[in-house]
């Protein structure tokens, strides 16, 4: 396995976000991760990726205890990530938003030796990206700054990519799009970590998944058995089982 | 900006002492020159790296002191000076930033502020060295005669801009860019944030040292005032009215505002009321200051 999360814990003020979460993430999996709205799945991602402190539990990836660390030395250990609302640096161009990740790891892992320009191409490619690379950011769709941000987060040369409701705010269409750039990543040897309260979306795309809410696991395995697991569909009743995209 | 502009500008620079002669003119363009310096120093910090130092005048003052401190014990080549001055900001910037660059928005501003007021009263409060409220006096000057100052002072403006514009446009440039559009998410992109700031704070520092050390040579003199507060809300008026984040808004700034400053003597006291609302009108009008006006009319790209 490469991720490892044992007994994660996190309170704040009084309220338990995350309660002894513990989980497995193997190699080369896409490994999905529901619940319901305020279930507290981006809190897990947050402390996944050193962005908040957990007050208790422990993080591994690849067997190194990365509980602590802060976000860009994670991101160099080879865990990148998206955020919730795409986000990305608004006033640069596409190009630069590459760059500005790139130029940390340079033809690392898997693409050694790869020079820069074929490693723009690559990645623009892998998230079929159409526009010309001197576009600015604040001026792309929601389509495509979601594009931009998986771009932005390949650009670091992860093994494990963290994506945080990809398909948030996109049409069907797009949702589609997106599905089929996390498998071809996936066939790229990218493990995928996959937040998403959209379950459709998940049972396509997930080798296994992982339930919690009210920040407590209440179960794991292969997606058929998940969509039939009773506490999941109690949990999921105040929002509809197979949600809206 | 038309690939000619520069050419024109050098040639104008080049050429006027030759043709004309008003040793007033060319002290009023020493001064512009120091501050634009020092203006650009801030630009790299506030405008780029996005961290609003309210102490830039420390680096200034630090170098300013420190050139003049061993200018007066030891002999040594002005070049030599300049570059201990420079060196001595970036120690400060270091003193300064270790601590305070952890902190965001506000608190950094009110934290640096904080700093430069402590090195004022420091300054203050060690006469032997600092000499107290004259400062440090006589110190000699290393170029000789206006015109060449003037020259020097142009020669240390243009090199200055150019490297700084082609730091920017690097890698490494365009990380420290980053921190300013989303410092969290530069964390992401693998970058470590409170490294770059601290190199980015080194060299605004450094710049600023640049210009406090000439300004110490140029003028003779290194006194309380290059540490003081009042020169920083200057150094951010400059800015502001050229147009933060663009360099040659720093420069155009510091040009207007002195020029502005030095021949308006005529109306007294009245010429604070008039440099202010230049500055309150460029403010609440054009937010982008002067680079920011000329681009929306279409006159830069």
């Amino acid at each position: 396995m490469t991720l490892q999360v044992k007994h994660l814990s996190k309170k704040f003020k009084g309220l338990q976000a995350v309660s002894d979460l513990s989980f497995d993430l193997h190699e080369g999996e896409i490994l999905g991760f529901m619940g319901p709205n305020g279930a507290g799945k981006t809190t897990v991602i947050n402390l996944v990726t050193g962005l908040i402190k957990s007050d208790a539990g422990e993080v591994t990836w690849k067997g190194n205890d990365i509980t602590g660390l802060r976000p860009h030395q994670i991101v160099h250990a080879g865990v990148s990530r998206t955020f919730q609302q795409a986000r990305v640096f608004q006033n640069m161009t596409i190009r630069d938003n590459l760059i500005v990740a790139l130029a940390n790891r340079p033809g690392s892992g898997r693409f050694e030796g790869e020079s820069r320009e074929d490693a723009l191409g690559r990645i623009l490619d892998s998230v079929e990206m159409r526009l010309p690379d001197t576009a600015l950011a604040k001026d792309l769709t929601q389509d495509n700054l979601r594009r931009l941000e998986i771009a932005r987060a390949l650009s670091s040369y992860p093994d494990l990519l963290i994506l945080d409701e990809p398909v948030s705010g996109l049409t069907p269409e797009e949702c589609d799009s997106i599905i089929g750039i996390i498998q071809r990543l996936n066939n790229m040897g990218i493990s995928l970590f996959i937040v998403e309260h959209v379950m459709r979306m998940l049972m396509r795309v997930s080798h296994r998944l992982l339930v919690i809410s009210g920040g407590i696991k209440l179960c794991e395995g292969f997606p058929e058995d998940i969509c039939n697991n009773p506490a999941v569909i109690e949990s999921y009743l105040g929002d509809g089982l197979y949600g809206s995209a | 900006m038309a690939f000619w502009a520069p050419l024109f500008s050098m040639a104008v620079i080049g050429i006027l002492p030759l043709v004309y002669d008003d040793p007033y003119l060319f002290h009023v363009i020493v001064i512009a020159n120091t501050l634009a310096l020092l203006a650009v120093s801030f630009d790299v910090i506030a405008g780029f790296v996005g961290q609003l130092n309210l102490g830039q005048s420390i680096f200034y003052g630090a170098a300013a002191y420190t050139v003049g401190f061993i200018t007066m014990r030891y002999q040594i080549p002005g070049l030599l000076g300049l570059l201990f001055g420079g060196i001595a900001a970036v120690i400060m910037s270091l003193i300064v930033g270790i601590p305070c660059l952890r902190l965001k928005g506000p608190y950094y501003a009110i934290a640096t502020l904080a700093f430069s007021q402590v090195l004022f009263t420091l300054a203050m409060g060690f006469p032997k060295i600092t000499g107290s409220e004259e400062g440090i006096t006589t110190i000699p000057p290393f170029i000789d005669g206006i015109v060449g100052n003037y020259y020097f002072s142009f020669f240390l403006l243009i090199s200055c801009v150019f490297l700084v514009k082609y730091m920017l446009r690097t890698d490494f440039g365009k990380r420290l860019i980053s921190i300013r559009e989303d410092e969290t998410l530069s964390d992401f992109s693998g970058i470590n944030v409170s490294r770059y700031k601290i190199i980015g704070s080194g060299i605004s520092a450094f710049i600023a040292g640049i210009a406090g050390s000439y300004s110490c040579y140029y003028l003779s003199t290194a006194s309380p005032d290059s540490l003081s507060i009042g020169l920083t809300f200057s150094v951010v008026a400059v800015v502001v009215f050229g147009g933060i984040g663009t360099i040659y808004g720093a420069v155009t700034g510091a040009f207007v505002l002195t020029f502005l400053t030095e021949y308006l003597y005529f109306i007294q006291e009245y010429r604070l009321l008039v440099y202010s609302g230049v500055i309150m009108l460029i403010v609440l009008y054009f937010p982008g200051g002067i680079m920011g006006l000329l681009k929306e009319k279409g006159v830069l790209k």
